[in-house]
């Protein structure tokens, strides 16, 4: 677990973070969103052991990570905003010094630069030099650094930034892959669209201050209820009166060719509503479970003053 | 084992094969050409000159920017973010970063060597090589020490971050070299220390280790706090008191006969106490006065935490407090000693025990003057020590200057107290121009001068922490309106 329990920080003439605390939920990827000068960057280099807060702590598995920031960053994997890498080194030789550096077995690192590689598509660049990496290649052999040593919790600050729609679409599914693994991350954007996909906790950051931090609509948590969009091929009167007798369906919006419903989050539920939909006779072309707009949320949250969670 | 990893990557980028052909090559080329003279004496000077030149030009240049460069390339968070330890990093920096010039360093050191053991001065080779690596490592140690502490007052934007370090090693490198050469060559000769006789060569020696010593563990203190290790800060305060004690056993004339060992204890402490305030001065300016980090302490003093109080004590703090500490053992020193007319008399013609105590007292107030005038310009932002330190010459030299020049020359003293009793140590141990060879300001009605000091720092000691108050406060409220403003 990773807690982050009354952090301030200060610049001179102003305070860049106030008393943010929260914890990252286990195998989650938190968006981390907020202005331009919210705190984020100062936030993320608390929680990565660069930069001391002037009171408050950061907990990894209850431990204070500014008494031992060596051995915290064992477990730990950050890639800043502005990374830069090894020019001259070619993308093996960077991998294995990072992988060196973080304190892997010797035995180990073959191994693990070969993983890392694999997982960030590198496989056939080892020998290629990282200065003539293209940006996108450079954002996954520097991820790939960030990952190497296989930390329980990755830090991204802005890691998009600057790349193309194909290299953003790879980013995110390795995102998501690394989570399916069991990694917590936290990424940092002020392009919400770019987290949209990914992101399954939002925590956002306005001059300093946690405003909200919570799980994305629409990604629930066990237990809870999931929103789900109901279109119709032709319109069909008796929509709304099948839709209501169904069991453990709440109906939020019904018309005569749509409708928007919660369910519990259990697949099965769907499953069972689908069928009873398709029985009655109507003619459903479409059923998809909604996704947050990450965007539609942020904005709610701002201007509803947040509720920090 | 492993290889330390910052030492392997070095390997990796500095010593391609056409590097390890090409350093070689050139100079066996060149010593081949130095060897057609003939004169072996004439190879042990250019294998030594251009060791010196390898280590010491180049050398002082990759150790300055080892760092520097990495934190311009964006690679330095990769080395913060690691499990590398400031030891390892500290090793894999300093030989690292320079091992290409050491390939070719070592192989100059091989020359000169032979060309010694060729004209028969082997019984030289331990010394000379202790002496030429060591001088090497010091210059680089410097270098990268003061490239360290530069970035975390400067940032790296600016050109000095490497050229002024790097000219620092160089300087350091080479006056440590020159000397401890000279010692070397200087036979039979002794070094009287504390009391205790060396030959000159075994002090220089040992000089050289403790000093080479302390560059290294500056080197690693450094590195801890860029590494974000937790430290307190005693290193510098250990090494003020190391150079005080070190510095003021050397004056030669400093000998029992001069007086009673009483007497010979006073006069060393009055130079620790003058050397203490030098390196206040030094301090003062040699280490960032983060006013966030003061922020930082006033709140750990406010809660009670005395762990991150003691780790947040800044340097100036510190080393105020100890030459306050040399002052007041100079002043209880000087108070014990019994009535010397020769020695009441030497001191401003009045009372010398009175005359001491004043003058400590003043030289005390006007380094807490000075060093509110920086805190007080740091907590303004801008290019606060650069400010400061135009305000101090203008203060210590300017003003004095036109004082004497207007014929108020008996009135320094309130401004500045280095004018008048710069004669004082002058005087006493022989190191310049005795009272009647100096400008004629400097030597008023000596007997005023120790009032002068003492009296004349009273109210601008009380005016500066007054103004400088005042501004922590606004420094705090403006932090404070912002959170009022933002609503937190």
């Amino acid at each position: 677990m990773l807690s982050v329990e009354h952090i301030s920080y200060d610049y001179p003439g102003t305070r860049a973070l106030q008393d943010v605390s929260f914890s990252l939920a286990p195998q989650s990827i938190t968006a981390l969103v907020g202005p331009n000068g919210a705190g984020k960057t100062t936030l993320l280099r608390c929680m990565a052991a660069l930069t001391e807060p002037i009171s408050g702590r950061v907990l990894l598995e209850d431990r204070d990570i500014h008494e031992e920031p060596r051995e915290s960053h064992k477990a730990m994997g950050y890639l800043s905003d502005f990374f830069g890498l090894y020019d001259d080194l070619t993308v093996q030789q960077c991998l294995r010094h990072q992988a060196a550096a973080q304190g892997v077995a010797a035995e180990r690192q073959t191994a693990l630069v070969e993983r890392a590689a694999a997982r960030t598509d590198l496989s056939d660049r080892l020998k290629q030099k990282a200065g003539a990496l293209s940006r996108g290649l450079r954002q996954r052999l520097a991820i790939a650094q960030a990952i190497l040593h296989e930390p329980r919790f990755l830090l991204l600050d802005e890691p998009a930034s600057g790349l193309d729609p194909e290299a953003r679409h790879r980013l995110s599914d390795l995102l998501l892959k690394l989570r399916d693994e069991g990694m917590t991350l936290i990424v940092s954007s002020h392009i919400l669209a770019e987290l949209r996909d990914y992101s399954s906790h939002m925590l956002i950051l306005r001059e300093g201050r946690l405003v909200h931090h919570g799980p994305v609509a629409g990604e629930t948590e066990a237990g809870g209820q999931a929103a789900v969009v109901i279109e119709l091929a032709a319109p069909a009167p008796r929509f709304a009166e099948v839709l209501s007798g169904a069991e453990g369906v709440t109906v939020l919006t019904a018309g005569e060719t749509g409708a928007r419903v919660l369910l519990p989050e259990d697949p099965a539920a769907r499953e069972v509503l689908l069928r009873r939909l398709v029985e009655a006779g109507l003619p459903v072309c479409g059923f998809k479970v909604e996704r947050s707009d990450l965007q539609d949320a942020y904005l709610a949250q701002v201007k509803g003053g947040g509720d920090a969670a | 084992m492993q290889l330390n990893p910052e030492f392997r990557r070095y390997l990796w980028l500095e010593t391609s094969p056409q590097r390890l052909i090409a350093m070689p090559a050139i100079l066996v080329a060149v010593f081949f050409l130095v060897s057609l003279s003939g004169d072996a004496g004439s190879l042990g000077d250019w294998s030594l000159s251009i060791y010196l030149l390898l280590v010491l030009l180049w050398g002082t240049r990759l150790a300055a920017s080892s760092v520097v460069s990495e934190v311009r390339a964006g690679t330095w968070d990769w080395q913060r973010m690691s499990a590398v330890r400031p030891w390892q990093m500290t090793w894999g920096k300093l030989f690292g970063a320079t091992v290409f010039v050491w390939f070719g360093a070592l192989i100059c050191l091989g020359v000169f060597l032979f060309s010694l053991l060729a004209v028969g001065e082997g019984a030289e080779l331990p010394r000379m090589i202790f002496l030429m690596l060591a001088c090497g490592l010091l210059a680089h140690a410097v270098s990268l020490a003061a490239s360290l502490l530069w970035l975390r007052r400067r940032g790296v934007e600016k050109r000095s971050v490497v050229a002024l370090p790097q000219l620092l090693g160089l300087a350091v490198g080479a006056y440590a070299y020159f000397e401890a050469s000279g010692a070397l060559g200087a036979l039979h000769s002794i070094q009287v220390w504390h009391g205790i006789i060396f030959s000159s060569d075994v002090f220089a020696m040992i000089s050289l280790a403790v000093f080479l010593a302390w560059a290294v563990l500056g080197v690693y203190r450094l590195m801890q706090a860029e590494l974000q290790v937790r430290q307190r800060p005693w290193a510098w305060a250990a090494f003020v008191l190391f150079v005080i004690v070190y510095l003021s056993g050397l004056p030669a004339t400093f000998t029992d006969q001069q007086g009673t060992p009483m007497e010979s204890l006073a006069l060393r402490l009055m130079l620790a106490f003058w050397i203490a305030v030098g390196l206040a001065y030094v301090t003062y300016f040699l280490f960032e006065k983060d006013p966030i980090a003061l922020r930082g302490l006033n709140l750990a003093l406010k809660s009670g935490d005395s762990r991150r109080t003691l780790r947040l004590l800044p340097h100036w703090l510190i080393i105020t407090f100890i030459t306050a500490l040399v002052g007041l053992a100079y002043v209880v020193c000087v108070l014990l000693l019994d009535d010397r007319e020769g020695l009441g008399e030497t001191l401003l013609g009045m009372d010398f025990r009175l005359a001491s105590v004043l003058i400590t007292l003043g030289l005390l107030g006007f380094l807490l003057r000075d060093l509110a005038i920086i805190l007080f310009l740091n907590l303004r932002g801008g290019r606060p020590d650069a400010a400061a330190l135009v305000y101090l010459l203008v203060l210590h030299l300017l003003v004095p200057g036109l004082m004497g020049a207007l014929g108020a020359g008996a009135l320094i003293g309130l401004v500045s107290p280095f004018a008048h009793i710069a004669s004082l140590p002058l005087q006493f141990f022989s190191l310049g121009p005795s009272v009647t060879q100096l400008p004629g300001f400097m030597t008023p009605n000596l007997a005023q001068v120790p009032w002068l000091i003492a009296l004349g720092s009273l109210p601008q000691v009380a005016l500066l922490l007054v103004l400088l108050a005042g501004r922590w406060r606004r420094f705090q409220a403006d932090i404070d309106e912002s959170l009022a403003h933002e609503g937190v």
